[in-house]
């Protein structure tokens, strides 16, 4: 018989940082993506890249796994870290305006979404100037999906779910109400929780979270209708931005331009493979015709049309209207 | 039949596990695994080769590949990515070889693991534990470092369930090994189904089977909860504790205490890289950023 050895696991899972040592400018990215993940390894590329293309003037720390947004933010507003790889609801604290891409059924297909928040880009980019940040890059989560233990084809489908939203938006959970739906607000740590226990039975996540997270195994059904993009952003303090020369500033740019087309093309196909893994598993994908598809839009944009001035500031709200219709009569 | 009869001899572990300088591992590893690979290809059911390439893999790539990327992300991302890269590789050649040794005394298992994990795993029994250690570790740490393969990670429930049946079966395996893992395992952060809370109780298990003389378990909680719970008093704590395990106490377990040390003191030299600042210490008038940006 084969003698055992003792197994270390030298590495964890989600905690690898990078450190490009610094002589001279040294930053520090704080995210809550994990390590290994398409987003960690995409912002440690692009880590790498800025020091080579800087000649080392520009090294970044990129840290995985570091706590919630929230104290992020607040670590942020302090320049430690004066980086951040921030997700929509981390956006969103930051600034309601960001909260149009959550509209629900807002954008019908990536290339829409895109053009709006490539319009809209400027009026963001003042919104985070205000508040000391400079973007540096758009980030992806993907498509967020409803995921549901039963089928769901309509809105009506929808009403009767018992449906995740996220503690804290209250604004949210009071309009899904009054709109005739049952939202449970949970922390995201709680997710999974609510699911085993009956508490909820159906969210919107990404098809990769579903996977990652394990939720799909308690909802095995998707409504194969996105319900709306989940964009990030990578932001630095503009204390430290302003620290960086105009040359090394242009270079950060372009690498940090060309990490946002990278990671906008493989979110795809990394959530495309999720859902091809989870079918192979038991997920059902609720296909619906483009007529079904249609009148689940329009009743839809009737209901999120109330977003406007209450949940996304009014003017940004019709910027996006405006943009994505110009996108249709393109 | 003379393969048979030299092989004990030829993969005995303690020799190299109880090894003092890592270094002579390091070189004379491969060409044993190359040669059990020659023995599995000459005889593709021989379960005792099976299930050492299982662990031969998973100690190379764990001890080498991915120690080294760790101790290179400090200074050179594209050598670490390339470590990993390759350690990800072996992690999952390692995992195919135990799945194979599993196969031989479960039949079908392979399909029932991917099926229905939970269910699957009742199959094993107390003399499974090993195979479902060695097993369920390599397939973790592959996932671990593929998070951005959905295929990969899709196969997270299997993982874990393999992990659990063995603690289950058998609870001070191998002096807490199984304990040591789950440090790890449940420093994953609430959402993907961990708990520091129960990455504690299993270190205070880990280091009460072992007698305090594995460094493993004080790296891996340094690491899995420190850092996340931005506790920087307890990780230079846990981390002294590791470096100062004197490793004669435990010969059979040179190697990994040795390795286990290095990195505690490499993470030591880092501590102010890993942790950010308190918030109620942070310089409101940016005197660290001025000096961080010239």
């Amino acid at each position: 018989m084969i003698k055992t050895f003792r197994l270390v696991f030298l590495s964890v899972l989600l905690i690898s940082p990078i450190l490009l040592a610094a002589q001279t400018a040294r930053l520090r990215l704080g995210s809550v993506l994990p390590a290994n993940s398409l987003w960690d390894r995409s912002l440690k590329e692009m880590a790498n890249g800025w020091q080579q293309a800087t000649d080392g003037r520009v090294r970044l720390q990129v840290r995985p796994s570091s706590g919630d947004e929230a104290t992020l933010l607040r670590r942020m507003r302090m320049n430690n870290p004066q980086v951040a790889a921030l997700s929509p609801l981390g956006l969103q604290e930051i600034d309601e305006a960001f909260s149009v891409f959550g509209v629900p059924f807002f954008f019908e297909s990536e290339a829409e979404a895109v053009q709006v928040l490539e319009d809209l880009t400027p009026r963001l980019r003042a919104v985070l100037a205000e508040n000391d940040l400079v973007l540096l890059n758009w980030g992806h989560g993907g498509w967020a999906h409803i995921f549901s233990d039963t089928s769901i084809a309509t809105l009506d489908d929808l009403r009767r779910a018992k449906l995740f939203t996220s503690a804290g938006d209250d604004g949210a959970v009071n309009w899904y109400k009054e709109n005739g739906f049952q939202p449970v607000p949970l922390a995201l740590t709680d997710v999974l929780m609510g699911l085993n226990t009956g508490l909820i039975d159906a969210y919107p996540s990404s098809p990769y979270s579903a996977l990652v997270f394990q939720w799909y195994r308690q909802t095995s059904h998707m409504l194969d209708v996105p319900l709306a993009p989940l964009f990030g952003a990578t932001v630095i303090s503009q204390r430290a931005w302003q620290r960086i020369s105009s040359a090394d500033q242009t270079a950060i740019l372009e690498i940090a331009a060309n990490t946002q087309q990278s990671v906008f093309v493989e979110v795809f196909e990394q959530d495309a493979e999720a859902v091809r893994e989870m079918q192979t598993r038991g997920l059902n994908v609720t296909a619906v015709d483009q007529s079904q598809v249609s009148a689940f839009r329009s009743e839809a944009e009737n209901l999120t049309a109330s977003w406007r001035g209450s949940m996304v500031p009014a003017d940004i709200y019709d910027a996006a209207v405006e943009a994505r219709n110009r996108y249709r009569n393109r | 039949m003379a393969v048979n009869a030299v092989l004990p001899t030829l993969v005995n572990p303690a020799v190299y596990l109880s090894e003092e300088d890592p270094e002579l591992v390091r070189a004379a590893l491969p060409f044993l695994l190359k040669t059990i690979e020659s023995i599995i290809d000459a005889d593709p059911e021989h379960g005792d080769a099976l299930a050492f390439a299982n662990t031969g893999f998973l100690l190379y790539a764990t001890a080498f590949l991915q120690h080294d990327a760790a101790v290179a992300e400090w200074e050179d991302y594209e050598l670490a990515r390339d470590l990993n890269n390759r350690a990800l590789r072996m992690y999952l050649r390692a995992r195919d070889f135990g799945i194979r040794a599993v196969e031989l005394e479960h039949p079908g298992m392979s399909a029932r693991l991917v099926r229905e994990p939970s269910t699957a795993v009742t199959a094993f029994e107390v003399n499974d534990v090993e195979a479902l250690y060695y097993l369920g570790g390599a397939w973790m740490l592959g996932i671990s470092l593929g998070l951005d393969q959905p295929s990969l990670v899709a196969d997270l429930p299997t993982a874990r369930a393999l992990l659990d049946r063995a603690i289950e079966l058998d609870e001070d395996y191998n002096r807490g090994s199984l304990h040591a893992a789950f440090i790890t395992l449940e420093s994953v952060g609430e959402a993907l189904g961990g708990s520091y809370v129960k990455a504690r109780e299993h270190f205070e298990r880990a280091v009460e089977l072992s007698e305090g003389l594995d460094a493993g378990p004080y790296v891996a909680m340094a690491l899995g909860v420190s850092v996340a719970e931005e506790n920087r008093q307890e990780f230079v704590d846990l981390l002294e504790t590791a470096v100062a395990i004197d490793i004669e106490e435990e010969p059979s377990n040179r190697l990994l205490n040795t390795l286990a040390q290095q990195q505690a003191r490499l993470l030591l030299r880092h501590t102010d890289d890993l942790f950010f600042a308190p918030l109620d210490e942070i310089d409101q008038d940016g005197s660290e950023i001025d000096q961080e940006i010239q």
